[in-house]
């Protein structure tokens, strides 16, 4: 009975996810967001990575970066640290500059935030553990804009899991990047900061594709 | 930002503008196994430099065998070709996994535009890609490097003229006003050299009187550079010739004079010493400690930074000195003029640089009264073995009675092998070709020669037998990459060395060319318009290459005839030398591809 009832809850819960969406492109139907919320069909997607200082005044950097089933667009990326100029602690926002090489710093506004939607755009989301690295940034998105990012996710963590646990259905996998990406023999590549590691998570995403692909 | 590496070739010739425009400008690529990344044909849109992975450069128009041209594996960058000349001659494809840094077709250009020596670096030829690793090397701290690359210009010094009407004394006074120690007089328009010997030995020796005119003493047969020569090369001219001064001349005018003392203020290594301590040597003990110190002196040479070129001459020069010396020692005087001693092989093209097996012969006068000639001859075998020179596995030495003949002996054996045309013949003819006379009377050689141009170079059969030879080893492109153990690794010398020199020693035949260096010969082939004159600076390059390397493995390993010191192990080269040997391989083969076009070898 219990099998039953967890695939009820996940059906309830996608359809929930579907009809969210549904009602969403009809509320922002006559907004300048509204193509945001249409399904896309091309073959890009953006990976990404974000690192939050929580606090009363967080401090957020983001890198994200085109990609396709080939091609990292390294040269195209979006890479930045939102903090609020009143509040924000200095030395945190320059740490963030430093660890995550960032180069621009934002503030927390519509306008800001518009540029990174529009860089997105209705493309899927693919990073690792996207749901946590993204709660702080749908906040943000919720206060300014009124609207979480409605794109389609994926969890390059979630897909490590599932492709070790059928290729090793009784190995302990562990759930730590930089383990994943030796797992997968990913190549460090030669890019530092947070665009360092979304274009990591991008070539592990390309891998598990390939590895799904290979074993049906 | 990307964060990779720009530190090696080309990126260099960017300054940190450009390179900051580069990273700020790469995608990453990925290529599954087998993916064909740039097909022939295709317009190129990206360089693409390796980051992780194997790509391979095939010519899909041959046959599989040899359809692989090239490898390439992390750092190496391809696509560059491409876009400049509009689309890509050959095949890219990835023989693994590949991970590949891709910059644009048009920020390519542009840098092309913005920097012209990155440009300049993916037009240039071999030659000039050499002189950068060249030059690379030498920046490794080492002030040898700086007196290589000097010429004589930089530090010749004003002539000391004098009028040839002045007397001994005059000179005496000039000589002590300018704290020289040479001066030249011209006389009927030919320049003559004073030094202060010369002036001792004629009031001494020949009892001239303080008025007599200079030119009496002066001697007229001068060493002469011109200024844009490498200062190595002039120490070269001065051990050759014995000589410690030569004059710098240009377009038949007086530069300068360049004094042994000069030279040596800039070059403090050890050739000098060693050459010294061989024309010092007084007997066969201290020869022999002279000659020992040439492989010392040649690590020297090498871990300096020397144009191989360079330390070949030197080297060739050097041995010759020793060997005379030999002769000197062991052979009675009297047979000196109507006898030559000559060396073969590797010696005789002056391509020796560590001691290898003695190759020798000897050519005597057609009424030579020489009696005893087989024990002098054994007995130089052995004095020459005393000095460091093994002896033949192949018994090509004197004290073998087969290489010990009179010129009209000689003519016959000729004409005896170049009518057989069996392997053993063949093997013997492109020995003679590149003999060189060492010490005796070197006209009975001449004749020699002249007699083997007489009856060969119009011979094509017989060419085409002796270029045969040259194709007998494959050229080892397709080896590339698939060598793992280090006892495998390319044959340089039969891959490499051996099809250029055996190729241009037939050429050279053909064309009767008396000069036994491979390289000398590749100029006079040039000159005499029967090779390009590119071809020839390219083939020249890539012998010293190949040379070069082999020469670094015999150095690493202990003994000089190990099998393995003719073997390069691809992977242990660095990016760049990894380049250059594949372009070198490339023009082995379309060498090859002319000899076979040339001596009609397609069907044989």
């Amino acid at each position: 009975m219990s099998g039953i009832d967890r695939y009820a809850a996940l059906l309830g819960r996608s359809l929930r996810l579907l009809f969210k969406r549904e009602r969403d492109r009809r509320r922002y139907a006559n907004s300048p967001y509204a193509w945001l919320f249409q399904p896309y069909m091309g073959e890009e997607l953006v990976a990404l990575a974000c690192q939050v200082t929580p606090g009363p005044a967080p401090v957020l950097s983001i890198a994200a970066v085109v990609m396709n089933q080939q091609h990292i667009q390294l040269s195209h990326a979006w890479v930045a640290t939102f903090a609020d100029a009143e509040t924000a602690c200095g030395k945190t926002v320059r740490r963030h500059q430093e660890l995550y090489d960032t180069q621009t710093t934002l503030r927390f506004s519509a306008q800001a935030l518009k540029g990174l939607a529009e860089f997105i755009g209705n493309r899927p989301l693919i990073g690792w553990q996207l749901e946590q690295q993204l709660a702080m940034l749908n906040s943000a998105f919720r206060v300014h804009l009124g609207f979480g990012l409605p794109n389609a996710q994926v969890d390059v963590a979630r897909l490590h899991q599932r492709q070790l646990r059928r290729r090793h259905p009784l190995v302990e996998s562990s759930c730590q990047f930089p383990e994943a990406l030796a797992c997968w023999q990913i190549p460090t590549i030669a890019a530092r900061g947070l665009l360092g590691k979304a274009a990591a998570s991008a070539l592990l995403y390309m891998r598990l594709q390939r590895d799904m692909a290979q074993s049906g | 930002m990307v964060d990779v590496d720009l530190s090696q070739l080309p990126f260099t010739l960017l300054d940190d503008e450009g390179r900051d425009h580069v990273r700020r400008s790469m995608d990453l690529a990925y290529f599954e196994r087998d993916s064909i990344i740039l097909e022939t044909g295709e317009k190129g849109e990206h360089v693409f430099l390796v980051h992780k992975g194997d790509v391979a450069e095939i010519d899909p128009t041959l046959p599989a065998a040899s359809a692989r041209l090239g490898h390439y594996t992390a750092g190496d960058l391809f696509g560059a070709i491409s876009i400049l000349n509009g689309k890509s001659r050959y095949r890219f494809q990835a023989e693994q996994e590949c991970l590949c840094y891709l910059l644009p077709r048009a920020l390519f250009l542009q840098l092309c535009r913005q920097y012209p020596p990155f440009e300049q670096f993916f037009r240039q030829s071999l030659a000039h890609k050499a002189r950068l690793l060249t030059e690379k090397r030498a920046e490794g701290g080492v002030t040898m490097a700086g007196f290589m690359l000097a010429s004589v210009g930089e530090c010749m010094r004003e002539p000391l003229l004098m009028d040839a009407q002045g007397s001994i004394a005059d000179a005496v006074r000039k000589l002590n006003d300018s704290h020289a120690d040479s001066l030249l007089v011209e006389t009927r328009g030919k320049l003559g050299m004073v030094t202060k010997t010369d002036l001792l030995n004629g009031l001494v020796v020949e009892g001239f009187t303080q008025e007599t005119p200079v030119d009496q003493v002066a001697h007229f047969s001068l060493v002469t550079v011109t200024p844009v020569q490498y200062l190595f090369e002039a120490l070269v001219l001065m051990t050759r010739h014995k000589v410690t001064r030569v004059v710098v001349m240009e377009q038949a005018s007086l530069k300068g004079v360049v004094e042994l003392t000069d030279v040596l203020s800039y070059f403090s290594s050890r050739s000098y010493v060693v050459s010294l301590q061989v024309e010092q040597a007084n007997d066969l003990d201290t020869l022999a400690v002279a000659s020992q110190r040439t492989p010392e002196l040649v690590r020297a040479l090498m871990a300096q930074g020397v144009k191989l070129r360079f330390a070949m001459d030197l080297l060739a020069a050097l041995n010759g000195r020793i060997m005379n010396k030999a002769w000197e020692f062991t052979v009675n005087e009297t047979h000196h003029s109507h006898s030559c001693l000559m060396v073969m092989g590797s010696e005789g093209r002056g391509e020796q640089i560590l001691k290898t097996d003695q190759d020798n012969g000897l050519i005597l006068d057609d009424d030579a009264p020489w009696p005893d000639v087989s024990g002098d001859m054994q007995r130089l075998t052995d004095t020459l073995i005393r000095l460091g020179y093994p002896p033949c596995p192949g018994n090509i030495m004197v004290s073998n009675p087969q290489w010990v003949a009179s010129v009209s002996q000689w003519k016959n054996s000729i004409i005896q092998w170049a009518s057989v045309r069996d392997g053993d013949s063949l093997m013997k003819l492109a020995i003679l070709l590149d003999a060189h006379a060492v010490a005796g009377n070197p006209r009975l050689l001449e004749s020699v020669r002249e007699a083997l141009f007489e009856h060969c170079a119009r011979d094509e059969i017989l060419l085409s037998y002796l270029a045969r030879t040259a194709l007998r080893f494959s050229t080892p492109l397709t080896l590339f990459g698939s060598l793992k153990k280090p006892q495998h690794g390319i044959d340089i010398k039969k891959g490499g060395i051996f099809p250029i020199v055996h190729g241009v020693r037939t050429m050279a035949l053909e064309r009767r060319i008396g000069v036994t260096s491979t390289l000398g010969r590749l100029e006079a082939l040039a000159d005499d318009g029967r090779l390009e004159r590119r071809v020839a600076d390219d083939l020249g390059e890539a012998l010293s290459l190949f040379t070069e390397l082999r020469l670094k493995q015999q150095l690493g390993s202990q003994e000089i005839n190990d099998a393995h010191s003719n073997r390069v192990i691809v992977q242990e080269l660095s990016s760049l030398e990894r380049d250059l040997l594949r372009e070198s391989l490339h023009i082995v083969k379309d060498f090859k591809q002319h000899l076979s076009h040339r001596y009609h070898l397609e069907y044989s």
